[in-house]
């Protein structure tokens, strides 16, 4: 979710020449080239519990500031795609402190604001943050950068400032744990039938083809089936 | 490949779709989420102030402030030492960075090991070391910044692991713990026989499992072996058995014989194992319902509220706990449970969002139960009471009708959605329905519908 640049800014070298000499125009540029990947990568680390125009905002500030020591003009993208995980891995470990300090609520989760979604997709929205909140933080960013943003595993391991063995195991990691719990979840359960019928359904989009597959809620969750786990890898 | 590697890589293989159908959802949401905040005036001032506001960071000087700015500068600095200190701690206390781990000898994979003509090493950045002979099989999980968990699937290994403060080590095989804090033994499971031995090198462990649930305490120069039968024998590095544990008195006792004034816990201490586990009251119990829910424990919501009576619950319980109530039996396919619960919010809490929302989910429900007139029906209380979900009610009113009266009569309810919906999630159906209808369709803003009393609705089958 990058956007093209404008026309002042031909490529991205330029952009960072531009960034080095403190153009302010440069400001605005990287802006409304970038802040749709960082919202979302926040958004999708982290869900709905922080406030995330406040991080990317940080997140802006961090770049602006690190800019200098890019080494390689043309990874823009992937450096503010690191120093977005960095904001988010803070996050979640101030979030751990509020909570350990109780000084968050822990009672019922925020609403996810999703304006127009489908309530099912609202509802599995939600079990699937809580579903991440089980998985460990450098889990939880592994899985967001490989399966929502799509990244290379090469570059899974740079985002996280890892090695790629390291980036691996914690992909890895995070898929036995969102499977096990994901696996059983009534909410989540429309999505992984649709999988195995080999059919993408966005969140908020349903055509009428999609609509004869939603769950009867006379039928128990298939899904419950799928328990069993080889002997001597349980956590 | 054996058939338990086929099966662990199919699972693997599995997992890693599910993971890829969950990413595809989040992505999808993601974009339906952004796309949203251009049709928010709000959220579009933000966006505007914050791009204004990162201009001017980036047009202001660099940090070279004055002399006033250096003064509040060190003032800041000081504070903020001040906190960081004070924080120190608690952060320590929190990070999770775990300790990175190479393989030689071995391929990998997700924590899997299996060392095959040669040995294997596990070789951890504390210094640690795993050494898995020819054959032996296992898997590393749980690592933390203080140790991790070896699960030794078959064969032998030697482990030396690094006492530093607080490490935390174990090492399972079958139903065996072996606790370690810092210190260098081997291990040989045979899953065949259900048979167990370690050896103490240095340092001390206390091993947990069938027959010694309170643990018993080695320490270096004596092994441990369980043979078929779950017999626990202990011995000596000189051989000297040092008794057979019989199955009745293995309760908190520990290896006897002479310790060497290491600083292992000796005898006396081994019942710091915890000899039972100690009954916690249900965390989770105390939660509110809505959370509950939203963590996923329906079945303890269910039970819970038959617990204290349906009934009792249908007629007492508050807004926010019937509708997570109704939500944890639709959950579990208990549409019966479900549509009392949602009855129940709509006769004891008449005008309020909670009771519009039921309306909507007991129209869902009869929707899905094939009931398209009733379902109808609901929908249209959940509108003429302003409910949060018009959009989705509006939709499912559409297809409804469809279904059960035809695309001409269902067109006049897709031109009411697109004027109030023109970007919902069924506007690309209401366009194909109105296209199809023609020009010649009935008028759109079809009148509102009237709220129907609850008690006149039909109920879910």
């Amino acid at each position: 979710m990058v956007r093209a640049l404008p026309h002042a800014f031909a490529d991205d070298p330029a952009l960072v020449r531009a960034l080095v000499a403190r153009q302010p125009a440069a400001a605005a540029a990287a802006w409304d080239r970038f802040s749709p990947l960082v919202r979302g990568l926040l958004w999708q680390s982290l869900g709905a519990y922080s406030d995330v125009d406040d991080l990317a905002q940080d997140v802006f500030l961090h770049f602006f500031r690190r800019i200098p020591d890019l080494r390689d003009p043309n990874a823009l993208s992937s450096f503010i795609v690191g120093i977005t995980i960095r904001v988010a891995r803070g996050e979640l470990r101030r979030r751990r402190l509020r909570r350990w300090l109780r000084l968050s609520d822990d009672g019922a989760l925020p609403d996810v604001p999703t304006a127009g979604a489908d309530i099912d997709a609202r509802e599995a929205l939600l079990r699937l943050y809580a579903i991440l909140d089980k998985v460990d933080d450098e889990a939880r960013l592994a899985f967001v950068l490989r399966y929502v943003q799509g990244l290379e595993l090469t570059e899974v391991a740079e985002a996280l400032g890892c090695s790629l063995a390291t980036a691996k195991r914690r992909i890895a990691k995070a898929n036995q744990r969102i499977a096990v719990h994901a696996r059983g979840d009534r909410s989540l359960e429309p999505f992984l039938d649709e999988l195995s019928s080999g059919v993408r359904v966005a969140a908020a989009v349903r055509d009428d083809d999609a609509e004869s597959e939603e769950p009867s809620y006379e039928h128990p969750p298939v899904s419950q089936q799928r328990r069993s786990r080889t002997s001597g890898g349980s956590e | 490949m054996s058939n338990d590697d086929r099966t662990g890589r199919d699972l693997e293989a599995r997992d890693e779709e599910i993971a890829h159908a969950l990413g595809s959802f989040l992505r999808a949401a993601t974009g339906d989420r952004e796309e949203a905040r251009r049709d928010v005036p709000e959220l579009r001032r933000r966006d505007a102030a914050t791009r204004q506001r990162l201009v001017e960071a980036l047009g202001a000087p660099p940090a070279g402030r004055g002399a006033f700015g250096r003064a509040w500068a060190a003032r800041g600095f000081a504070l903020a030492a001040a906190v960081a200190l004070t924080a120190f701690a608690a952060f320590w206390f929190l990070r999770s960075p775990e300790l990175d781990y190479a393989v030689s000898g071995a391929t990998e994979v997700a924590g899997y090991i299996r060392a095959e003509s040669g040995k294997a090493t596990v070789t951890f950045e504390d210094g640690t070391t795993i050494d898995l002979a020819p054959g032996a099989s296992g898997r590393v999980s749980d690592v933390r910044s203080n140790g991790a968990r070896f699960v030794l699937e078959d064969g032998a290994v030697d482990g030396r692991f690094e006492k530093l403060p607080g490490a935390a080590w174990s090492v399972h095989a079958g139903p065996w713990e072996i606790r370690v804090t810092g210190t260098e033994f081997g291990v040989t499971w045979d899953p065949r026989r259900t048979a167990l031995r370690v050896v103490m090198r240095e340092g001390s462990v206390v091993v947990q499992g069938p027959g010694a649930e309170a643990g018993i305490g080695l320490r270096a120069g004596q092994s441990l072996e369980v043979g078929e039968g779950g017999a626990i024998r202990v011995a000596a590095a000189s051989g000297v058995d040092e008794g057979e544990r019989a199955a009745a008195d293995r309760g908190g006792s520990s290896a006897s014989g002479g310790g060497s004034g290491d600083d292992a816990p000796g005898p006396a201490t081994a019942p710091s194992v915890a000899a039972a586990p100690i009954a916690t009251p249900d965390p989770s119990a105390a939660r509110p319902w809505p959370a509950r829910v939203a963590a996923g424990d329906y079945d303890g919501v269910l039970a819970e509220a038959e617990a204290r009576g349906i009934d009792g619950v249908l007629g007492g319980a508050s807004a926010s706990d019937l509708s997570a109530f109704a939500d944890a039996a639709r959950y579990r396919g208990r549409s019966g449970l479900a549509t009392r619960a949602l009855q129940a919010l709509r006769d004891r809490f008449r005008g309020t969002p909670a009771s519009a929302n039921a309306a909507f989910l007991l129209g869902r429900m009869a929707d899905d139960a094939g009931s398209a007139a009733a379902a109808i029906r609901w929908y249209d209380a959940h509108l003429a009471e302003g409910g949060a979900f018009a959009a989705e009610a509006m939709g499912r009113k559409m297809l409804a009708v469809r279904r059960s009266s035809g695309e001409a009569a269902a067109a006049s309810v897709a031109r009411a959605y697109l004027e109030r919906f023109p970007h919902g999630a069924h506007a690309s159906i209401a366009r194909s329905l109105t296209e199809l209808a023609g020009p010649g369709a009935a008028p759109s803003g079809a009148p509102a519908p009237t709220a129907p009393h609850p008690g006149a609705m039909p109920t879910a089958p």
